[in-house]
């Protein structure tokens, strides 16, 4: 697990307490601390759950500095293989608002996906429900700089082998210093 | 590395309801504007509580498909009829010209083409009510 992996490392891992930093996504940082309250939420246990940073905007997730968690090759042969589940409100409606109609902006999507580098990879988060390490890719590509969040998981479908579950695939919502150094995807 | 064989899953959309593979009517796909209803047998991923669908592409070639077909048919015959209903108050020519269209578009968005639904529904404004006509061809001067 995450926490017990960061509360087994000792202050001098963890690195120094960064109160009002930003972190890896521009977002200030609040360190951790027993007891603290967040929008009139208690995390007890901050300290041994949060690895680094704990996001302004969405407090329940976190971001770590792990290095990409899923295999490229991996996340392309799933891709290739038309093996990714795009969820509707965080990627599908996105895409088909870029693309015109669900088909085109998927196979664009899985275009973008294939082509995805090591110099693409942001970061990694932990999502809390269902408990998944996601990692963030950012590319700019058809005029868009694109946020791209995938997991691989077991797929519900049967024969029930492994899945690209893209849980975001948008527009950036928030301008980051990473925007800047996006490598820009040119598709045929 | 043998794989878990779930039924169920959190959904990470919401993160409160569960993503099952199950088929039930009821259903809508979001084309273009429309609602169109999802087959009551066609299987797919969905979650109790939002809702929320995931889809591979090979699951929403499936779906859009055939219902980008029907939404063609739509519009079409909404045109279609339009334009029948003007017949003898303008012809086809000059509705293109007012409406600054090209040259056989309205003969070809009423057969094969897909004309958008805005289109659609000023021709059929415009058949409600014909005095608009006049309106129109005085924009166009």
């Amino acid at each position: 697990m995450l926490g017990e992996a960061w509360a087994s490392r000792s202050e001098a891992q963890r690195g120094p307490r960064r109160d009002g930093a930003p972190d890896l996504c521009g977002h200030a940082v609040l360190a951790p601390r027993a007891g603290r309250t967040f929008r009139r939420r208690r995390f007890a246990d901050l300290a041994d759950l949060t690895p680094q940073t704990l996001s302004v905007y969405h407090p329940e997730v976190v971001t770590h500095p792990k290095g990409p968690l899923e295999d490229l090759a991996e996340v392309r042969r799933l891709a290739q293989a038309g093996r990714a589940e795009f969820f509707k409100t965080s990627a599908r409606d996105h895409l088909r608002a870029k693309y015109g109609d669900e088909r085109t902006g998927l196979a664009r999507a899985i275009e973008i996906l294939k082509v995805l580098t090591p110099e693409d990879y942001e970061h990694s988060r932990h999502l809390p429900n269902p408990p998944a390490e996601a990692d963030v890719y950012g590319a700019e590509c058809d005029g868009e700089q694109w946020y791209i969040k995938f997991f691989t998981d077991v797929d519900l479908r049967p024969p029930h082998d492994s899945i690209l579950k893209v849980v975001s695939f948008h527009p950036e919502r928030f301008t980051k210093p990473a925007m800047t150094r996006r490598r820009k995807v040119v598709l045929p | 590395m043998t794989a878990k064989k779930p039924k169920t899953a959190l959904c990470p959309a919401c993160g409160k309801g569960t993503l099952e593979y199950r088929a039930r009517a009821g259903r809508s796909f979001h084309y273009k504007g429309f609602e169109y209803p999802i087959a009551s047998k066609m299987k797919l991923v969905e979650c109790d509580t939002c809702g929320e669908m995931p889809m591979t592409p090979a699951e929403v070639a499936a779906l859009e498909g055939p219902i980008a077909e029907l939404h063609r048919e739509r519009m079409a015959g909404l045109v279609d009829d339009a334009l029948c209903r003007l017949e003898g108050r303008m012809t086809i020519g000059e509705i293109e010209r007012a409406l600054h269209l090209s040259q056989g578009y309205l003969a070809r968005a009423r057969t094969k083409g897909e004309p958008s639904f805005p289109l659609a529904a000023l021709l059929h404004l415009l058949a409600e009510h014909p005095k608009a006509l006049g309106e129109l061809q005085r924009l166009t001067v």
